[in-house]
């Protein structure tokens, strides 16, 4: 609803003016106003002692503020801090979506870390095996040596060390 | 907000209770005065107060820093005001008051409570008189007009500010401005023309005095 002053400008201009609400180009139309209105002068006037007197008696209210209030409050701090699971649950509503989110990655987690360290182990004890078997055959059967041509006479070449040679 | 609240709540944050303390004692006196306005008792008043800076504390990881810390601070003293009056059995009175809607009435009243106080109410407040006259016409207001007059004439906070602080929007905030000031000078001028000069105390001693 708008109310029109006796000048027929909106009232709450006024206030805006004071307030410094008003845009630029209106504040500099409105104070060309000003000096040629009585009403809105006065009701400009009437704010500004209104302003003042409520500035005045808020001195006298801090005034009663209890002098020990902030050593009162800091004592009551630890109590209110609540330990740290229940501030981790009370937080639930302003973290839902990280909470959500952490919860689906631990649920997958908890099934795919045991998967790979379970493959992993199969991994491992099949390399394992694969070894040991090796092992075995290099212990049953020697290994397999590479045919050679037969040596030309009279040539020489170091002859391949027997058992029983040099007795 | 400016760059110390920012600092000081930061390291709150981080579990710095001489953080925490220092915006306290830079804003205990704001808040309790608000929550004195509305609550027109001073234990009260002080319960509010506590109320509100350990809500705050225990939210400081909520705060988003999108508007001042002080302004924060308001509107959880104002819900724990509101909701303290509404405990108590009490209505929080929300009319607007029709007789102001009468463009002749409020006319009538333009620039004289400027007259009645003078040029310096300073001096007109040292009178005991002026003090209680204030209470009064202060008492008749509705709560939401008590606090947004306040927040605005004390406080000094934007239309912006006053939207955040209150939670209504800015277009309400001018309205409910606007009445909280048009009833204001009325009531003062009225009971200033009928009232009596008497011995100067000052306004805390009026003030102190209400139950």
């Amino acid at each position: 609803m708008t109310h029109r002053a006796s000048c027929g400008l909106d009232r709450t201009a006024v206030y805006r003016y004071r307030d410094g609400d008003l845009p630029e180009a209106e504040r500099r139309t409105f104070e060309g106003h000003l000096g040629g209105c009585a009403s809105c002068r006065g009701r400009l006037e009437d704010g500004d002692a209104l302003g003042r007197l409520l500035r005045i008696r808020d001195d006298a209210l801090g005034e009663e503020l209890p002098k020990d209030f902030a050593a009162q409050l800091m004592a009551r701090l630890p109590a209110a801090k609540r330990p740290g699971w229940t501030r981790l649950l009370g937080s639930w509503h302003s973290h839902r979506l990280l909470w959500v989110s952490a919860v689906a990655v631990a649920a997958a987690l908890a099934v795919l870390v045991p998967l790979v360290v379970r493959q992993g182990a199969i991994d491992r004890r099949s390399a394992a095996e694969n070894e040991a078997g090796l092992r075995r055959r290099e212990l049953v059967a020697p290994p397999v040596r590479p045919q050679l041509r037969p040596r030309p006479q009279g040539m020489f070449m170091p002859s391949p060390a027997r058992p029983g040679a040099g007795r | 907000m400016s760059d110390a609240d920012r600092e000081l709540v930061r390291r709150a944050r981080e579990g710095d209770q001489a953080a925490y303390r220092a915006l306290v004692e830079r804003y205990q006196r704001r808040v309790f005065s608000l929550a004195l306005t509305l609550l027109k008792d001073r234990d009260d008043a002080a319960d509010v107060a506590q109320e509100t800076f350990l809500k705050a504390y225990q939210g400081l990881s909520s705060f988003k820093g999108e508007a001042g810390f002080y302004t924060w601070l308001y509107r959880i003293a104002n819900n724990l005001a509101i909701d303290l009056i509404r405990r108590r059995g009490h209505t929080v009175r929300e009319e607007i008051d029709e007789e102001l809607l009468d463009p002749e009435a409020a006319q009538a009243c333009e620039g004289l409570l400027a007259t009645r106080l003078g040029v310096d109410p300073a001096e007109e407040a040292m009178r005991h008189e002026l003090g209680e006259t204030l209470e009064r016409a202060l008492a008749e207001l509705p709560e939401k007009h008590r606090a947004i007059l306040i927040l605005r004439e004390v406080e000094g906070l934007s239309y912006e500010e006053l939207s955040l602080a209150l939670d209504i929007p800015k277009g309400t905030v001018m309205s409910r401005l606007f009445h909280a000031r048009a009833k204001m000078q009325r009531l003062l001028t009225g009971e200033l023309s009928a009232g009596a000069e008497g011995a100067p105390v000052n306004v805390a001693g009026a003030v102190a005095s209400k139950p």
